[in-house]
């Protein structure tokens, strides 16, 4: 046993906790030694418990001046070679962008937790919503790949927390934990995993250090990363850069490495890619959900299939990329499909971009209350009906 | 509303009976050495002391009693003041008063009574114990009292909170011809936004980010003064918004002069949001993000000096007041306000959280006043002319343990944590001190404003 699961062990099997604090933990089991964070709410319960369990397991805790320095310390940590969290909210997670920017071109691997509140701007700090579903897309500036997981319960916090640092460290990329303040301050029970040490591991840099490439890949599209005092030669930087890891200008050379960046997920969606479908193969509308809208939607299944209504769920779990593929196959048959979600419009987006317009129904809501099952269920019911006259 | 005036208080507990507040009261008013010439009387009284000592009252039964009009009480210093040359010895006076404040003097042959020495008591000084004080703020009530209060009442704070008594207080005084920027925090959860929409302030305010309180202000008051308004710009913000993630725009603005007053609240954390640690959180405290169990006992680093930080802006005015200290909290206010008008002007004011402190609500000015007794809090005052000076004597503090021991989050101190904190402390003191002893040097030609 090591000293992880040593430290870990009295806190194992079944706990009813809340889902800041399940991802804490998870964090802590999935091997990050490392938080920086700065106060916000929905979402200081995690540095609060992170500031007593990383001690415990020799780890960093450091509450920094602001979210900016908060996500810099986590990159500059991560560069040391540390599995890094960061967390926020949606004020904190506006300031975070150029940061992430710079994480996701430079390949740094690290986790950013969004607890999402009501927006825009100071919001709504103690209310759920959903309206980071784009940013944590796009909301740095240029073109940039990211992965974005969107757990659902307090239980798939903690999984989704595990796997957000093994995707992190595996495709040298920040990984967005994306949920909202209901998941969040949510109390389930959740079965806890024993930590088994370090989970995924850094494709570190070996061989030759001449020939060392700070951003040259083979075929997987990941480069490997070097030690910090391992002597390689290596330069890290937010410019462009060619496969030297120094800044270039050359339009074939960024054109390479960028295109190489942007489409370094496609060789590993197979780990990427996660969603769960509920009785789609015979359902008329299915529902597109994530978060505490899909948890809602779930009970609308059974209200409505009680009734005579067959409705079906497709919850992507990993929501950037978007799994598109999936989608497209859980939607075949529907006659209609249904995107409630926290914000004036944004999931529903992607669903049209992937499944065309004409069939895609949408409820938004951005008043800080959750949408209700009976909603969906009655609103999927009316859009059948639309669709018969 | 009555007027209220100066006085002479007595702690009787911290009365030693040396007795020479008497002799330097005859020496000033009969220029005798006899202490039975003295205005001022401690009598011993069980094993303590009492004091016979004009009240100055407001309503005097020996006024009503004397037949003569020689006594007689001054409507704007509030002194009963006695004329001698209408006096006819009836001492019908001295029958009247309850507080032995009026006697007989057989030297001089007549009544005497204390005058309150123009302002300025002879006993009062000598007292080297605390046990006698000149009680000024009768100012602030008659001056600021009839100040309409620019917050509306019933505003949602923790019982016993210090900071709305700060918010009530500076806006008061400031007026209402301000413009009032109040970042997250608690200032505005449970102030200037008011409760449900229905209270707050009755001023213009705005709630800016935490990252840019200055800047938002400096943008207000540079657009008042291009339409030719006299619009005060007032920033009232919490250490953690002014400290850490606001620093950046509060030291540009003030870099630039920005003719704003910036009030800090300092109750040492972000208690709005849970009680996490901030850059002004004192070494050793316990908060939600420096916990306090086997391995971890509270912060590990000292707090931010900001107001230190802000001289070294060359601020038009930079100053640290206490709530325990009303009057000098109100002087340093006024000086603040002048001096926004042509730079900017920061005050930090220390304001104990009972809730993330782990104290009753009813002690916060007591904890406020022990602060700054120990030392633990410094009052100062400071402008590029002058240099910086203390305002409230650094000498004779009191054991920091009498402070530390009345707040929760430093119930867990060990002996080296308390050891480490008194070097703060003196480390601290040697450092204002040593800027107080360069006051007025290359500072002066540097001000602006």
């Amino acid at each position: 046993m090591n000293a992880v699961d040593k430290a870990l062990l009295p806190r194992l099997a079944l706990r009813l906790i809340s889902g800041n604090h399940a991802c804490a933990l998870a964090a802590v089991a999935a091997g990050c030694r490392f938080f920086a964070g700065y106060p916000i709410t929905p979402s200081s319960e995690i540095a609060e418990r992170l500031s007593r369990l990383l001690p415990e397991v020799d780890g960093v805790f450091v509450q920094m001046e602001d979210e900016i320095a908060s996500i810099a310390a986590v990159i500059g940590a991560s560069m040391g070679g540390v599995k890094a969290l960061t967390a926020t909210s949606g004020p904190g997670f506006s300031l975070k962008q150029e940061n992430i920017g710079y994480a996701a071109g430079a390949e740094i691997p690290c986790v950013i937790v969004n607890v999402m509140r009501g927006g825009p701007s100071t919001g709504m700090p103690t209310r759920p919503a959903q309206g980071d579903i784009m940013q944590s897309r796009w909301g740095s500036h240029g073109d940039y790949p990211i992965i974005v997981l969107a757990p659902a319960s307090v239980r798939e916090i903690y999984s989704e927390t595990l796997r957000a640092f093994d995707l992190a460290e595996t495709c040298r990329t920040p990984v967005v934990l994306l949920y909202d303040q209901v998941i969040a301050q949510l109390t389930e029970t959740v079965e806890l995993v024993a930590a088994e040490g370090i989970r995924a591991e850094r494709k570190w840099a070996s061989g030759a250090r001449e020939a060392y490439q700070p951003y040259a890949s083979d075929g997987g599209a990941i480069p490997a990363m070097s030690r910090p005092g391992a002597g390689y030669r290596v330069h890290t930087t937010g410019l462009n850069h060619a496969e030297n890891g120094f800044p270039t200008q050359d339009p074939e050379t960024v054109a390479r490495n960028l295109g190489r960046l942007l489409g370094k997920f496609e060789h590993h969606r197979d780990a990427i890619d996660s969603w769960q479908a509920i009785g789609c193969e015979d359902a008329e509308v299915v529902i597109v959900a994530i978060g505490i809208s899909a948890r809602a939607a779930t009970r609308a299944i059974e209200l409505a299939r009680a009734g005579g209504l067959r409705l079906g769920l497709f919850r992507p779990i990993t929501l950037w990329p978007f799994p598109e593929d999936a989608l497209r196959a859980a939607a075949k048959h529907a006659r209609a499909v249904l995107v409630p979600e926290m914000n004036a419009g944004q999931l529903s987006l992607e669903v049209e971009r992937i499944l065309g317009s004409k069939r895609v129904h949408a409820i938004h809501r951005y008043n800080g209350e959750p949408i209700t099952p009976a909603e969906i269920a009655a609103r999927a019911a009316a859009v059948l009906k639309e669709k018969a006259t | 509303m009555g007027a209220a005036y100066e006085t002479i208080y007595f702690k009787a507990d911290a009365c030693d009976g040396c007795n020479e507040c008497m002799s330097a009261c005859a020496r000033a008013k009969a220029q005798s050495d006899d202490q039975l010439q003295s205005r001022i009387q401690i009598v011993p009284s069980g094993e303590g002391f009492e004091l016979a000592l004009c009240r100055q009252c407001g309503d005097p039964e020996c006024v009503l009693n004397c037949p003569a009009g020689a006594l007689a009480k001054n409507a704007g210093s509030g002194v009963i003041a006695w004329d001698g040359s209408k006096c006819v010895n009836c001492l019908l006076c001295t029958v009247g008063c309850a507080y032995g404040g009026i006697a007989y003097d057989a030297q001089a042959g007549h009544v005497i009574k204390c005058d309150m020495c123009a302002g300025d008591p002879a006993c009062v000084k000598v007292c080297t114990t605390g046990a006698l004080k000149h009680v000024k703020t009768a100012r602030i009530y008659n001056e600021v009292g009839n100040l309409e209060d620019l917050f509306a009442p019933g505003l949602s704070g923790c019982q016993g909170c210090n900071t709305e008594l700060i918010m009530r207080h500076t806006l008061r005084r400031i007026g209402p011809d301000v413009v009032v920027a109040t970042p997250p925090g608690c200032i505005p959860g449970m102030g200037s936004v008011g409760y449900n929409g229905l209270t707050g302030t009755k001023v213009p305010v705005f709630h800016p980010l935490l990252t840019n309180t200055a800047s938002m202000l400096a943008g207000v008051r540079r657009h008042y003064k291009r339409m030719g308004r006299d619009v005060m710009a007032v920033a009232l913000a919490g250490d953690g918004g002014t400290a850490d993630v606001g620093f950046q725009s509060l030291s540009g603005a003030a870099e630039r002069g920005e003719e704003i007053l910036y009030i800090c609240v300092d109750n040492e954390g972000y208690m709005n949001t849970g009680m996490q640690r901030s850059g002004c959180t004192p070494y050793g405290a316990w908060t939600s993000t420096t916990p306090v169990g086997e391995r971890a006992h509270g912060k590990t680093q000292d707090a931010k000096n900001l107001p230190l930080l802000m001289v070294m802006h060359n601020c038009a005015y930079v100053a640290t007041a206490s709530t325990a200290f009303m009057q000098d909290l109100y002087d340093k206010l006024e000086r603040a306000i002048e001096a926004a008008k042509t730079g900017f002007a920061y005050l930090h004011i220390y304001s104990p959280c009972t809730t993330g402190w782990r104290f009753p609500s009813d002690q916060n000015i007591e904890v406020a006043r022990k602060a700054v007794e120990t030392n633990f809090v410094l009052l100062w005052e400071f402008n590029p002319r002058d240099g910086l000076q203390l305002t409230h004597p650094a000498e004779n503090a009191k054991p920091i343990d009498e402070y530390l021991e009345v707040l929760g989050k430093y119930r867990h101190l060990d002996p080296d944590q308390v050891e480490h904190i008194e070097r703060t402390l003196a480390n601290n003191l040697a450092r204002i001190r040593g800027f107080a002893a360069a006051k007025g040097t290359a500072s002066a030609e540097a001000g602006r404003g």
